[in-house]
């Protein structure tokens, strides 16, 4: 397949996907799990400045962290804000963090996840939004029980343009 | 020596980008808390996402029809009997109304204030989509379309529920009374005592925090709008006093209070037109 072809592909998965991530985050849940709803949209994210941050980076995140601001009715700028430093980081660290072992990057995500919602946490608290503990620690608890799982899920709809062992 | 053709470092401008976006979405977060510049960008997004809540919207209505299609002969003459029942009893409750309108009518015109006892009022259904987790806010299907504007009340049959947020064109956002940052001018029904109720963030409680401890204020206390500050029109009842206690040594009483209406399993709402 030619890089061109693989591109357009990668773009169409990331569209679909991202169509998704935003339906799983408007979706209601059981009372019993509201508070435990994984951020898909980030972890989406997360994925694909792991393993393909030429093709989505900055320009990925603020989108979508707009489009999760207007869905969701915070601040609009909020998540937009949060997403660009993750991927930032998880970007700039591509190399490292996809070689790790998978318990590692669990790991790893994790204190990704707890930035995250610290920032979150940062804004609500400056624009005065006073919220439950339960919906900033539920998240993180969930996002990273699913993460193994996740990129296991989504490194099948991806085609890298280098293997694992060339870069 | 190789030189390589089309050599480009890795991740293009990474850092350049980061920078510019981080900005822009720092200056957005400002706008959109300071002022509402940004309403216009808002409502096109959330019109381009309707399809989206209404895709999720889909099952659970599809749910509701079933059930209400197919439901037992026997359990609807139940339902029948029922509301023919309560129809009774609010018939016999509206004789005594309309003497009283009038009453009050005449009263005022003692008084030489305006009557308004009519308001306009529409019916929307609550979209069940899973907005804000970090505040009470809900999406209902009407919006600009229907001549919803920001700040129109929203009650149920039980009483007040909240006011609409933002409107869109197809939808709006409302936030109830239980959210933090909502606080309404409130009266004791018995005795006309004035105060405000703040939500605090949890469905089944308002928090009544300007209650000095000598106040003539009882659990059972029914509150209802005051129509004070002119967004909520007057007399719709709020919550009833669940908790009182008087504490000396403490500038304030502590009194909480229950919605009537019960704010998380609401599934239709009436918008109220003052306009």
């Amino acid at each position: 397949m030619s890089a061109e072809n693989q591109k357009n592909s990668n773009k169409l998965s990331a569209f679909i996907l991202g169509l998704i991530s935003i339906i799983f985050t408007i979706v209601p849940l059981p009372d019993f799990l509201a508070n435990f709803k994984p951020d898909w949209t980030l972890l989406l994210l997360i994925f694909l400045s792991i393993n393909i941050p030429k093709e989505f980076n900055m320009g990925t995140a603020f989108i979508l962290g707009i489009l999760v601001d207007v869905s969701q009715g915070t601040l609009l700028g909020q998540h937009a804000f949060a997403f660009l430093l993750v991927v930032f980081l998880t970007s700039k660290l591509h190399l490292q963090l996809r070689n790790y072992p998978l318990l590692q990057m669990t790991a790893i995500i994790c204190l990704i996840l707890m930035m995250y919602h610290f920032i979150l946490f940062w804004i609500n608290g400056v624009s005065g939004i006073s919220s439950s503990i339960y919906s900033y620690v539920g998240p993180v608890i969930s996002g990273t029980v699913l993460w193994p799982i996740i990129s296991k899920l989504l490194g099948t709809l991806f085609l890298y343009s280098t293997s694992k062992e060339k870069v | 020596m190789v030189v390589e053709k089309n050599h480009r470092p890795r991740i293009p401008a990474l850092n350049t980008k980061f920078i510019v976006l981080i900005l822009v979405s720092f200056g957005l977060l400002i706008s959109d808390q300071k002022n509402n510049y940004l309403s216009i960008l808002r409502n096109s997004i959330t019109i381009a996402l309707h399809p989206i809540q209404a895709t999720i919207d889909f099952p659970q209505r599809l749910l509701y029809w079933i059930d209400n299609t197919f439901s037992e002969r026997n359990e609807l003459i139940k339902e029948n009997k029922i509301l023919q029942e309560e129809r009774l009893v609010n018939l016999q409750a509206l004789q005594r109304f309309d003497s009283l309108v009038q009453e009050n009518i005449r009263l005022r015109e003692i008084l030489n204030a305006s009557a308004k006892l009519n308001d306009n009022v529409q019916i929307a259904r609550i979209i069940s989509a899973d907005i804000n987790p970090f505040r009470h806010i809900i999406v209902i299907d009407k919006g600009t379309q229907n001549n919803l504007y920001n700040g129109q009340v929203i009650v149920d049959t039980n009483g007040v529920v909240g006011q609409i947020l933002q409107t869109s064109f197809l939808s709006s956002h409302a936030i109830l009374i239980s959210d933090t940052d909502h606080a309404l001018p409130i009266e004791v029904n018995r005795n006309g005592l004035r105060t405000i109720a703040q939500g605090n963030g949890s469905y089944d409680r308002l928090d009544i925090p300007y209650i000095p401890n000598n106040a003539d204020i009882r659990v059972g206390d029914l509150i209802v709008t005051s129509g004070l500050g002119g967004k909520f029109p007057a007399g719709y009842p709020v919550a009833l006093i669940d908790k009182v206690s008087r504490n000396p040594s403490q500038q304030f009483a502590y009194v909480s209070a229950k919605p009537t209406a019960s704010l998380n399993q609401i599934r239709e709402v009436m918008l109220i037109d003052k306009q």
